[in-house]
């Protein structure tokens, strides 16, 4: 998994945590920093202290018990040295002896160093150089003023108060941790509520949208929930659909009207075909030989079939695009009409009609093509039926602000395999030979119920009869 | 019937396979009508100008194709209308289609009938039996002299 497979949110923690992280870190090593610095210090000031004053102290005993009393209370060993002790318990370690040489060769009169002794352990070392003075003289007699008559040694354990000031700077990192952690927490949960939750939501709404815009259904558009960069994303993505199915329609009418003029331009030289053929066929019939009679019956016959197709077409590119009147649709009249529409097949097949007593009002239709839809699916219904009695079955269910219809008839029925092709425009699941037809019936009843903004569709099984459903709203919209 | 029904007509018609089938079909259906042809809506106005001159026959119905080159069937509608001598004339015009939104632009014009050019050459004997019983026998404009 590489960086740009993780969601913005997660992104944005990640940045986030590693600048806290860092920060605090370099923080709490500052203040460790410090924490010593100041340590160091406080050594050395008592270090300091202590010397002035034994070097104030005339009595000797004094000086011992005061001593014994600083390392008590502080732990740090006191002890006056000299490079001639007169006393061997004061005579000088290593240290000692090299930092009171470089005393006397100088006039430095204080040094200090962190040293590591031979058991391995750390020391913080002062040394206060004691230098004669004149009143010393008469006790010293050996001494100039100024010279170095010992030194007092201060020996404070480091090692100790290092690992204090070290737990103290874990207590610190710890702190500052947990609080990096909350604060990620916090702004984990805030990102999730401001960006990733709305941004997701976003996502699922364009895709929905997608999804809509693939099945040719109406879309709505997506809220714009805030005005902020998402708010302004998801009115972006509005324009562009907008501009989108506009254009789209655009191209559509583009079509249709190149369809319609190409249809329009069509019927002439097939006029001409159909009308010169008639006129041979009146005209020189009984002079034609052998098949050529029945050869020029078949160019009228097809130059009649191209006619029908073509105004089939004509019409389908009219619905939706041709505005008929509009007005009060009574279903049971146009069922009347589109039934004595199909009465030669009717009376010829034997065919049972039930329809319901009342039918509804279709409001603010075009009764043309209301009419269009039952007379296609009731011609259907009797032309895919090889039953003694075909029954043809016309009824409706109120759905709230539409209404379900319904043809059903008990003919040859089709594969539900074919569902979807069956309402696409010249597609035909027969020969021609078996059943007559241009394959633009179908098409065309879809174009007006989705025109309509009405769906439909169709229940089968070979053999045993189609259902052809359709819904119709009980107001069109204009 | 030729009697009453020797009137002339003017066919303005741009399609020489429509011209030749219209004519057969007068003369299938017997009738013996002097046919004026103009090819498109110049040729029409022009022999409409020259029948308000009287240079040429007062055609007593006008068979008059929508699409037309040079000047649209429309234009010459407009024209017969607005003249004294030809605004009686009754004017049948000619289309493809019965939907074609044209055609309530003709009838607000003032133009008396459509007829589809069918398809089928029967459907078309028919439509001129149709005219000729209504237009040419039942229907006689007066005729201004």
């Amino acid at each position: 998994m590489s960086l740009r497979d993780l969601g913005i949110g997660t992104k944005l923690i990640l940045a986030i945590t590693v600048v806290i992280v860092g920060i605090s870190s370099a923080g709490s090593i500052i203040i460790y920093t410090y924490q010593k610095r100041s340590l160091d210090e406080q050594i050395l000031e008592r270090s300091r202290t202590i010397s002035e004053l034994l070097i104030q102290i005339e009595d000797h005993k004094l000086i011992s018990r005061v001593a014994a009393e600083f390392t008590e209370v502080t732990g740090y060993k006191l002890k006056q040295t000299s490079l001639e002790p007169v006393n061997q318990k004061n005579a000088p370690d290593d240290f000692e002896k090299r930092v009171m040489q470089m005393f006397r060769q100088g006039d430095a009169t204080e040094y200090y160093a962190v040293v590591t002794d031979g058991d391995g352990k750390r020391y913080f070392r002062y040394m206060k150089a004691l230098r004669t003075k004149e009143q010393c003289i008469s006790c010293h007699p050996g001494y100039a003023v100024g010279d170095l008559r010992g030194s007092i040694s201060v020996v404070a354990p480091y090692e100790d108060i290092a690992a204090a000031t070290r737990k103290n700077l874990i207590y610190i990192l710890a702190t500052v941790q947990l609080l990096t952690f909350s604060i990620i927490a916090v702004l984990y949960y805030l990102s999730r509520k401001i960006v990733t939750v709305p941004l997701k939501e976003l996502i699922k709404e364009v895709e929905g949208s997608a999804k809509e815009i693939q099945k040719g259904e109406e879309v709505k558009d997506i809220p714009v929930r805030s005005r902020d960069e998402i708010g302004m994303l998801a009115s972006a993505f509005n324009n562009l659909r907008k501009s989108l199915s506009e254009s789209f329609k655009r191209k559509n009418e583009a079509i249709e009207s190149f369809v319609y003029s190409i249809s329009h331009d069509l019927k002439a030289p097939l006029r001409s075909i159909e009308g010169f053929s008639t006129a041979l066929l009146e005209d020189y019939g009984d002079k034609l030989e052998g098949d050529a009679k029945h050869y020029l019956d078949r160019v009228i016959a097809s130059a009649q079939k191209m006619g029908v197709l073509i105004d089939e077409l004509l019409e389908y590119s009219r619905i939706g695009r041709i505005n008929l009147t509009r007005g009060d649709v009574n279903v049971a009249e146009v069922v009347a009409l589109a039934l004595e529409d199909n009465i030669y097949e009717i009376n010829k097949k034997n065919a049972k009609i039930k329809i319901p007593e009342n039918l509804p009002v279709i409001k603010n239709a075009e009764k043309q093509r209301i009419y269009q839809i039952f007379t296609n699916l009731i011609s259907n219904a009797l032309k895919y039926n090889d039953k003694e009695v075909p029954e043809i079955e016309i009824g409706y269910r109120d759905e709230g602000d539409h209404y379900l219809f319904y043809v059903r008839d008990n003919g040859i029925g089709f594969d539900m395999r074919y569902h979807d092709k069956i309402f696409e425009i010249f597609q035909r699941l027969h020969r021609e030979d078996e059943y007559r037809g241009t394959g633009v019936g179908l098409a065309m009843v879809k174009k007006i119920v989705e025109t309509y903004g009405g769906k439909i569709w169709a229940e089968s099984k070979p053999g045993e009869g189609s259902t052809f459903y359709f819904t119709l709203p009980k107001e069109v919209k204009s | 019937m030729n009697m009453v029904s020797a009137i002339d007509i003017l066919l303005v018609e741009d399609s020489q396979d429509d011209i030749e089938l219209t004519l057969r079909a007068f003369k299938k259906n017997n009738l013996g009508n002097n046919i004026h042809i103009a090819r498109d809506g110049a040729e029409a106005l022009e022999f409409l100008k020259q029948v308000e001159k009287r240079e040429a026959p007062h055609p007593g119905l006008i068979l008059l194709d929508l699409k037309l080159p040079k000047v649209d069937g429309i234009e010459v509608l407009k024209y017969i209308k607005s003249r004294e001598i030809l605004k009686r004339i009754p004017v049948v015009m000619l289309t493809t289609s019965k939907n074609d939104r044209d055609i309530k632009t003709c009838y607000d014009l003032g133009a008396n009938s459509y007829i589809v050019k069918p398809i089928s050459f029967k459907d078309f004997m028919e439509t001129i039996k149709n005219i000729q019983l209504y237009w040419i026998v039942t229907n006689q404009p007066p005729v201004v002299g």
